[in-house]
């Protein structure tokens, strides 16, 4: 099985469709996972899985495997979509419409109980939309992808305690602001 | 719902389960993908794209200043020659110095005019990066400054045959080679203060060789053959335009990501 790398390699010099569907094919279902549970909504999820691997396909001349691995590459492409989607005033308009007129209206407990809810999650990101971007960005690696503070801290060049300082703070805004809504 | 809670510490979210798409319909999308992302693009199309993807009013878009200086500097040349009617060395002095020096000015003016303040907004909605933009300018600048060379040693300076071969081709050469230079200088820095310093250094280098400029402009003017100044600025321009095409891949598309 080719690397990542060899992959790469073969798409930034001959522009080669092989190499890139086995990349897209490798990567599908991690990165669609990750927009699904920032999007609760599968067509949603299927748009922008799309245009994040458009855009990891056309900027892969532009990926530099000296600064970071495919993946994590891979995944400032799916967050940076994911934010410009809840930024986009259509994005907002359908994010808190649909949220409105949920089946149910979302109990809120705690913010692990909201961003497991396909009701709530809309509102979640939505707030979160509105922080500046390294601070959605250690949002979203601490909740969809599952690292943990030193980690992030290791990665967005920051103290373990700047980490969760902005961590804990980001919650207490969602909570006031989904609360308020609900 | 008591056991999803958090760690306050550092424990982990739990994930909300995820519906994927069918087999098929993952193919699908890849099919879509591909498509979308890798087009089928004949060589003469991914020429065009490369070097005339932005269109010229993209590409020369705020620069008449730096235009009407560029002219005005050669129209100086021309007066100067033709009034002074100076000797036959200071004119092949002027084929090495002036040409490249005009040249470097019009890309100083034009990445000073960038970085003024009006055009931060423009900067930040464009398609394409500033590098890749300057250098299609000075692709195109650096070929119009090829034909007012050969004009100037033509026309004004009446020089013919295979004395001004040679001149224009050592002025297209120094062009290129500079313009690969500074290119490499402005992508790195992105800063034209930079280009200002290599005019400074290109002054500061002729200067000191001024005084073996009668060994230097003999060897070059006399003894190199004409092909081989042919070749070198041919050489030149073919490196210079490989760099541009490493400029449209390395950074045209980084907007996306």
């Amino acid at each position: 099985m080719k690397s990542d790398s060899q992959l790469i390699r073969k798409i930034q010099h001959h522009q080669d469709r092989g190499a890139a569907n086995t990349l897209v094919e490798r990567y599908y279902k991690e990165i669609y996972a990750y927009v699904y549970r920032q999007t609760g909504d599968r067509e949603t999820a299927l748009d922008l899985t799309q245009e994040i691997f458009i855009a990891i396909l056309q900027g892969i001349h532009s990926f530099d495997e000296k600064k970071a691995g495919f993946r994590t590459w891979a995944y400032r492409v799916a967050s940076n979509k994911i934010v410009n989607h809840y930024r986009s005033a259509a994005g907002q308009r359908q994010g808190w419409e649909k949220a409105l007129i949920g089946e149910e209206p979302a109990s809120f407990m705690d913010i692990s109980e909201l961003i497991i809810q396909r009701e709530t999650i809309r509102q979640v990101m939505a707030v979160v939309a509105e922080f500046e971007l390294p601070w959605i960005q250690l949002f979203q690696k601490k909740c969809f992808e599952g690292k943990i503070f030193t980690e992030i801290a290791d990665e967005l060049d920051l103290s373990v305690n700047t980490v969760k300082t902005r961590f804990y703070s980001m919650l207490k805004k969602i909570r006031q602001e989904v609360s308020w809504n609900d | 719902m008591i056991e999803r809670k958090i760690s306050e510490r550092d424990g982990m979210f739990p994930q909300m389960e995820v519906e994927f798409p069918e087999e098929e319909e993952i193919h699908r999308q890849g099919e879509w993908i591909l498509d979308a992302a890798l087009p089928g693009m004949s060589w003469t199309e991914r020429l065009r794209n490369i070097y005339y993807g932005a269109g010229w009013k993209t590409i020369f878009y705020h620069c008449g200043s730096a235009w009407r200086l560029l002219l005005l500097l050669y129209a100086g040349l021309c007066l100067f020659c033709w009034k002074a009617r100076v000797d036959t060395e200071i004119q092949m002095g002027i084929s090495i110095l002036a040409f490249p020096l005009c040249y470097l000015t019009f890309w100083f003016v034009c990445c000073c005019l960038e970085e003024q303040e009006e055009m931060v907004e423009l900067k930040n909605s464009m398609h394409y990066t500033l590098s890749y933009i300057m250098s299609l300018r000075m692709f195109y600048s650096g070929i119009l400054s090829v034909f007012l060379n050969l004009f100037l040693l033509s026309v004004i300076n009446g020089y013919e045959g295979v004395q001004m071969w040679k001149m224009m081709a050592a002025g297209a050469s120094s062009i290129f080679l500079f313009a690969g230079f500074a290119l490499y200088l402005y992508q790195k820095t992105k800063r034209g203060i930079y280009i200002g310093i290599l005019i400074l250094f290109w002054l500061a280098l002729f200067v000191l060789l001024l005084p073996l400029r009668s060994v230097l402009l003999a060897y070059l003017f006399r003894q190199l053959p004409l092909a081989v100044h042919i070749a070198v600025a041919f050489g030149s321009l073919i490196i210079f335009a490989f760099y541009i095409r490493k400029v449209e891949r390395k950074d045209a598309y980084s907007f996306a990501c």
